[in-house]
């Protein structure tokens, strides 16, 4: 298995790769032209592959040939995908590319049909239906139609990831004041998710996601019905989290977010992994991710 | 998970489910209505048995023609036997009045009739430790050979003939107290079931986020021992009400030591509220399983 090898074997050789790792820096610092690009992807962009320090390097996920069907219809085929701790990651593609379902696949909403995935070292297929739901506490998830519950108030939506951990009520209630103030809505406290905008909703959604300051985020196209002053929140509250250590996912077609947000970039189609790009120090000017130009780019599928 | 926020969750439930939650609180009430009354009924009658048992009576009634000093020879034989613990002479006029008393406003009926139909009779209440039927029969003989006497009564008779029948009912009354306990944890069931399906997407939101099956089904578990001790207060409130009405109507106590109905023993209560919780534990133990294990 192409990733068995534990952290612990690779030991012996980090004091060397972190020395190695400024190397490349200094070089694509000096000079960013394409002769280095190969020993960025290698040493700098992919560190996961030969092993840093554990806690920074360990990808927080591997995908290892994923593939999920519905009956006979491939929806996500051999997906391989190492995520990096405090990754931005954005998935694009066309509607029904399958953003949503890999997602879903993340949160152990449905398994795999064939492939395994490692989430923060843990293999997803041997956790039992009955540690389900403790394994998600890692996450904070933004879904697709927000799915708020309709008969708890905003205060209620937002403090369920807490309460579910049991933690204290004023503790609770002090994270989720802050949290709503955060996003401009601490004065629907106790209003009810029907009598808010799609946007707001939106908002409380992303909200609930990330009151647990989780380690890492899925967002599935949070910023669709938001106008462009929502978004900013939105988006700040993403960018903040990501500063904080969180890995963020989301799946988005929104231009905006694209431009604006991420340090990381794969395209899906039909399906398949058809593009993975950085947006760091190997591409520091300011990339034209429309879908024409990705041809463009140099992708790194394996 | 803290207990008072399991508590509001619950509540929460309920009153979003007002209605089936009040089916099956009235449900549940009934079954306590109904397993109440008999067990009402059962303590009484053997309350009334044991206490026949204890004291036997025996009713010895004297010829019309008996004399003043007749009765008194009658008297001294009947209180000179080993058996009899004490005796008490119950004139015809005696009778005629105790009558009266008892039957209240029917007094008119008794004012009708132009002769007293009461014989002087003698009651006698028999030592505790004369209690087998044999040992009755034969004082009952013995009293009915002594000369002056028309005839001898004793409830014993009576009390032998619905040993039996006693023994039926009881077996009858398990049945029916079991029966109802199902239809209670039934009832709660389908409510929990209700309640677990109309909010499946709330449910389904909760795992996603983190919850445990714990964490969702304790509010739901907490929720039927609610019902079943809210069922249970009420049904209990309600036969407590029918049991004063029951009372003033027969007048309690106007036979001493006979029509004295009293409502059920404290330790009777406790245990009927105990069943009714557990009834609607176990009703939401048989609902939410499937659901956690699907
Ligand atoms: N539960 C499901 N059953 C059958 N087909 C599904 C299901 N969920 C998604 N699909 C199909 O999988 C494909 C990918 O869907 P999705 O992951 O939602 O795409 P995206 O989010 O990129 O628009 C679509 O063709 C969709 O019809
Ligand atoms: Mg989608």
């Amino acid at each position: 298995m192409g990733f068995s090898g534990g952290p612990e074997q690779e030991k012996p050789m980090s004091a060397f790769l972190e020395l190695g790792i400024f190397i490349p820096i200094i070089l694509f610092r000096v000079n960013e032209n394409s002769v280095f690009r190969p020993l960025c992807h290698i040493l700098f962009v992919r560190p996961g592959k030969t092993g840093m320090s554990e806690n920074l390097q360990q990808p927080i996920i591997r995908m290892f040939h994923v593939s999920r069907q519905y009956g006979a219809q491939k929806v996500l085929t051999d997906i391989t995908l190492d995520i990096e701790p405090n990754t931005f990651l954005l998935i694009t593609g066309p509607s029904g590319a399958g953003k949503s379902t890999l997602l879903r696949l993340l949160y152990l909403a449905e398994p795999v049909s064939q492939g395994q995935i490692i989430i923060d070292g843990v293999n997803t297929a041997r956790v039992s239906r009955r540690r389900k739901p403790v394994f998600r506490r890692i996450f904070g998830v933004v879904f697709q139609n927000y799915r708020l519950i309709l008969t708890k108030t905003v205060f209620d939506n937002v403090a369920l990831p807490l309460e579910v951990m049991g933690e204290r009520p004023d503790m609770i209630r002090k994270r989720v004041h802050a949290i709503l103030r955060a996003i401009g809505l601490e004065n629907r406290l106790h209003a009810y998710p029907i009598t808010l905008s799609g946007g707001e909703q939106q908002r409380i959604a992303v909200a609930r996601a990330i009151v647990r300051n989780p380690k890492l985020v899925l967002a599935d196209e949070p910023t669709g019905n938001l106008d462009s002053d929502s978004a900013d929140i939105i988006l700040n509250l993403f960018e903040g989290i990501h500063q904080n250590g969180a890995t963020v996912i989301i799946a988005t077609h929104d231009r905006t977010l694209i431009d604006k947000m991420g340090n990381r970039l794969i395209q899906l189609e039909k399906g398949a992994l058809v593009g993975d790009f950085k947006k760091d120090t190997c591409f520091p000017e300011s990339v034209n991710y429309d879908s024409e130009s990705f041809a463009g780019l140099k992708s790194e599928v394996p | 998970m803290k207990t008072p926020s399991v508590l509001k969750r619950a509540l929460i439930d309920i009153r979003d489910n007002g209605f089936i939650n009040l089916v099956a609180v009235l449900t549940i009430a009934f079954s306590v209505i109904i397993c109440g009354a008999f067990l009402m009924c059962w303590t009484n009658v053997n309350h009334w048995i044991d206490d026949a048992h204890a004291h036997v009576r025996v009713m010895v009634y004297l010829q019309p023609e008996c004399s003043a000093d007749q009765i008194e020879v009658i008297f001294k034989q009947i209180r000179e036997n080993s058996a009899v613990a004490d005796v008490r002479f119950v004139s015809r006029d005696q009778a005629m009045t105790d009558m009266k008393v008892l039957m209240k406003n029917q007094t008119s009926l008794l004012d009708g009739l132009r002769v007293n139909p009461f014989p002087d009779s003698f009651e006698i209440r028999l030592k505790p430790d004369i209690n087998h039927p044999k040992d009755i029969s034969a004082f009952a003989e013995k009293m009915g050979s002594i000369s002056g006497v028309e005839n001898v009564e004793y409830g014993q008779q009576w009390l032998e003939r619905f040993a039996g029948i006693v023994q039926v009912v009881q077996l009858i009354g398990y049945a029916l107290i079991t029966l109802f306990f199902m239809a209670s944890a039934f009832i709660v069931a389908n409510t929990a079931r209700l309640v677990f399906l109309s909010k499946q997407e709330e449910i389904e939101i909760m795992r996603l986020v983190g919850a445990t099956d714990r964490f969702i089904s304790t509010p739901i578990y907490l929720e039927g021992v609610i019902q079943g001790l809210t069922g249970g207060l009420l049904g209990l409130g309600l036969l407590f009400g029918l049991y004063l009405l029951l009372a003033s109507r027969i007048g309690s106590g106007a036979i001493p030591g006979f029509f004295i109905i009293s409502f059920l023993p404290v330790n009777t209560t406790l245990v009927i509220l105990a069943a009714c919780m557990i009834a609607g534990w176990i009703g939401c133990l048989i609902a939410v399983r499937p659901f956690l294990r699907a």
